[in-house]
């Protein structure tokens, strides 16, 4: 069983900060410390043989200066303020990457250093009363809801003779969409544009202009109304009330669920990308047609979060 | 967790701090030992000091392994290895300016800080004088002072901390500084707090 399993660990208040306590640090010598240590006694020994006094006095002080650097070293991490921001929603196989803000209080801190778990490490140094914001990345996740894993922070500051770390568990999470698949057009199509009764393609024919509302494509708003200064007005095509374009669970190519998953995340990024209007079918559930990046969201989502509990 | 301290570059101005400074402390050895040992370990650190601007003058292993066997001939023939307190710091101050011309990351920063401590107490065997006491202890000072800005991100000088025209060290480094400076002025952190 890993020691970090049954660790004291630091964990974030109500306000989504942790300031890290006295009694969560850890404290061991680093291999700079055994070194010094053997040195001490070393020296001790030469001062002991010669009955020497400054040779005695000078390893008291380094005894002194070592045990000091116990304290010191502990007190450089005690009392940080530790906050860590959700990161932005990103596609399997792409690096997350959390933000997380340091508030050092009425001390400067140098040489703090905090990674997730396994991940490589962020080295900074710390002034006083200024947060400092660290950008660390984790590089790939599976789809779904996941947490970053513990936050450890560490330092050897002053003296580099003990490493001084506590463990941080933050409420963090992000959403990890599907991986997109490799390019596919829903048969449907065709099926549903004829039904329609519309012969052109779907959002070729312009039908007229209405006031825009969150949410619509850009490619949609009608800038040049805006710049005669009559606001922002979104452009309607009849093809696209008419025929939504549905991007069915059966359709999608793919031999499991997470290929067909993969498949549909790749079709709603087209859609949105063409400008339709789209809606998704599953077994489970259909969300109707839309389009713009809050739709997007809320397709990738559910993608996202297929035949997970947080769906 | 790796160490991400271990992974920065030499900081350049601290290493030539580092090496002026065991020059100081290895100066009242020159009445200890005989001169030929004290002036190894000076060649050694002149040689270093200019390495610092020009990374492709450090040794290659074979003249390391060349300068490892002049440097034990010079402490049998020096001392003639009677006095074993004479023997045994000679080699110490040999060791010391071999190992400046292998310093090559920035953990062996950390050994020739602790061997600069050793070095220290070696000259207490030979003289217990007052003054020299305080000159030691002074470098003493320095010497922690170095080994505590050695393990911040950023080695900050008091009083050059915004002029990057006096500028001996690698570019990344320097950068760093640069940086620094942008900011909002704030109260230049000297190396011991």
């Amino acid at each position: 069983m890993a020691f970090a399993d049954w660790a004291r660990i630091e964990r974030v208040g109500a306000d989504g900060a942790a300031e890290i306590g006295a009694r969560r640090i850890y404290i061991l010598p680093t291999r700079y410390g055994t070194i010094f240590a053997t040195l001490l006694f070393l020296m001790l020994l030469g001062a002991v043989n010669y009955g020497n006094n400054p040779a005695h006095l000078l390893t008291f002080l380094l005894a002194g200066l070592g045990s000091n650097a116990i304290y010191l070293t502990w007190r450089n991490l005690r009392g940080l303020q530790v906050r860590c921001d959700g990161a932005a929603p990103v596609f399997a196989g792409q690096p997350a990457i959390f933000h997380v803000h340091l508030d050092p209080g009425e001390r400067a801190r140098p040489a703090v250093q905090l990674a997730f778990d396994d991940q490589p490490p962020d080295l900074v140094d710390l002034p006083t009363d200024q947060t400092v914001t660290v950008a660390l990345s984790i590089p790939t996740l599976p789809r779904g809801l996941q947490r970053p894993g513990r936050l450890v922070i560490a330092t050897p500051y002053p003296l580099g003779l003990f490493r001084a770390w506590c463990y941080v568990s933050t409420d963090a999470q992000v959403l990890v969409y599907p991986k997109p698949g490799p390019t596919w057009s829903p048969p449907s199509d065709h099926g549903e544009r004829l039904d329609g009764g519309h012969s052109g393609s779907g959002n070729d024919d312009f039908a007229g202009l209405r006031d825009y509302q969150a949410g619509d494509p850009p490619a949609q708003i009608d800038w040049k109304s805006y710049a005669r200064e009559r606001g922002l007005n979104t452009r309607l095509f009849s093809g696209q009330a008419a025929a939504p374009l549905w991007l069915d669970w059966r359709d999608a190519p793919g031999k499991d669920d997470e290929a067909r998953l993969s498949a549909l995340t790749r079709a709603v990024l087209d859609a949105e990308a063409a400008g339709r209007h789209y809606g998704i079918r599953t077994p489970v559930r259909e969300i109707p047609p839309g389009s713009g990046a809050a739709h997007r969201h809320r397709c990738l989502r559910y993608l996202a979060l297929y035949g997970t509990d947080d769906a | 967790m790796r160490d991400a301290l271990a992974q920065l570059p030499i900081p350049g101005r601290l290493l030539a701090a580092l090496l002026l400074l065991l020059g100081a402390l290895m100066a009242p050895h020159l009445a200890n030992l005989s001169a030929a040992v004290p002036a190894f370990f000076y060649v050694a650190m002149t040689w270093r000091l200019a390495a610092i601007r020009r990374p492709a003058w450090m040794p290659r292993r074979w003249t390391l392994m060349l300068l490892m066997i002049v440097a034990v001939a010079l402490v049998v023939v020096s001392t003639g290895l009677s006095d074993g307190r004479l023997a045994g710091t000679a080699l110490l101050v040999v060791m010391l300016g071999l190992k400046l011309l292998e310093l090559r990351a920035r953990r062996d920063i950390h050994v020739t800080l602790f061997l600069g401590y050793f070095l220290v107490l070696t000259q207490f065997l030979y003289n217990q004088s007052l003054w020299l006491a305080v000159y030691l202890f002074a470098g003493v000072l320095a010497l922690i002072m170095l080994q505590v800005g050695l393990n911040r991100k950023q080695v900050v000088f008091r009083g050059r901390y915004r002029s990057p025209s006096s500028c001996s060290c690698s570019s990344r480094v320097c950068n760093h500084r640069c940086g620094a400076s942008m900011r909002p002025r704030r109260r230049p952190v000297s190396a011991m707090r």
